[in-house]
């Protein structure tokens, strides 16, 4: 009984935070099998801490290190199989939605995200969530401050990477608004 | 390119192809065995531990009959070195058990795992290249306790002197070559592994000793 209640909160809880770990293996897994692989992976780990899980810490944060520290430590693993290439994986991402325009856009940023490092991409999956700096280092355990100066590199690298190709899809107002929006965490 | 536009299509596009897993699907993954390189290397020293309890059972078992129990001596190395098992298992199991905190932040789990991570592979490389000179140590011993003991001749004396001296040269020959077998081996297990863990920290860090 005790066990069915246990088993009937976690459900919630991942249901509730599914689009989490799907966006964190999207992020770390290197084919589709590598995400499904990673994403049992994050659900096994979440259901071993669950029974410790208090209601103190905020339960995104609670979930987003979880997936995290999954993706991060396994590295080694899936380093070994078949690397898909950036093609591949906006393929896989959007085949249900094939619309060239937008597919467009999305490689571009997969490209771009997948050619910086594991832990800017924690960072900037981070940042594009608007997670505030205070809750990247209560997930990261890496200084605002610190957070920050890699946060204004990666911009960079992105700019840089993307630019050329892609330009804005949306009207100066929107921006604005956009841009107001996110004041507070930058 | 702007970073409110990258954010905007990322949103977007998480809307549209998160897919929500069905409770049985996720209940079916919880049955499934972690694939995680801690959990696997736990499976792996349990593995271990099975393999040699039953082959140092039959294996002492055997010294203790046959040829009339008179190769008991060697039951007992054997039941020594089981036990010196034990207790290499339990360390090693208990290293394995403070490697990861999951719901630690990112940097300090990744700290601890390469601290544990390298405590294990030291111990595991000592534990591995000493286990040569113990083992070889322990038979010598036992072999002069049954043969060259009683009545030791000036001649049989030399003899043995050299026997000893090139037994031991060996012996140190043999730890050595066994020490850098085992380092390329753990480094081709773990090597990548750990360099990979070392990189992302160094970069955690690197701002931090600037700022």
């Amino acid at each position: 009984m005790a066990q069915d209640q246990l088993q009937q909160r976690f459900l919630q809880l991942v249901s509730e935070n599914t689009g989490i770990i799907q966006k964190v293996c999207r992020l770390y897994g290197h084919s589709s099998e590598d995400m499904q692989d990673l994403f049992q992976e994050i659900i096994i780990q979440i259901w071993k801490a669950f029974p410790k899980f208090r209601s103190e810490s905020k339960q995104s944060t609670w979930m987003y290190r979880i997936a995290l520290n999954t993706a991060i430590s396994n590295l080694r693993k899936r380093q070994r199989s078949p690397h898909i290439t950036v093609p591949d994986l906006a393929l896989i991402l959007s085949a249900e939605h094939f619309d060239h325009e937008k597919d467009e856009k999305r490689q571009l940023l997969y490209e771009a995200i997948s050619r910086l490092s594991e832990l800017e991409k924690a960072i900037v999956m981070l940042y594009l969530e608007e997670k505030s700096y205070e809750e990247m280092e209560e997930i990261l355990g890496i200084g605002q401050g610190n957070l920050r100066v890699k946060m204004n590199r990666i911009k960079e690298k992105l700019r840089k990477d993307i630019h050329p190709q892609f330009q804005p899809a949306v009207s100066p107002g929107k921006k604005l608004v956009t841009a107001e929006k996110n004041k507070d965490i930058s | 390119m702007e970073i409110e536009t990258l954010k905007e299509i990322w949103i977007a596009t998480n809307k549209e192809e998160s897919q929500a897993s069905s409770d049985r699907e996720i209940l079916e993954m919880l049955h499934a065995k972690s694939n995680g390189l801690i959990a696997r290397m736990k499976r792996n020293l349990l593995l271990e531990l099975m393999l040699v309890i039953v082959s140092f059972s039959g294996v002492t078992l055997y010294y203790f009959t046959a040829f009339n129990g008179r190769l008991r001596q060697v039951a007992w190395v054997y039941i020594l070195l089981a036990l010196a098992f034990v207790i290499y298992y339990y360390h090693k199991n208990k290293l394995l058990k403070e490697m990861q905190c999951i719901t630690c932040r990112v940097r300090s789990n990744l700290q601890m795992q390469v601290r544990k991570l390298e405590q294990y592979l030291r111990f595991y490389l000592f534990a591995g290249t000493l286990m040569v000179p113990i083992l070889m140590i322990l038979f010598f011993v036992m072999f002069m306790v049954r043969h060259w003991w009683p009545g030791l001749s000036q001649m049989h004396l030399n003899s043995s002197l050299f026997a000893t001296l090139a037994y031991f040269l060996i012996m140190i020959g043999l730890t050595v070559l066994t020490w850098f077998v085992n380092k390329w081996y753990l480094n081709c297990l773990y090597g990548c592994h750990i360099r990979n863990l070392k990189s992302v920290l160094e970069e955690m860090n690197e701002e931090e000793t600037e700022l």
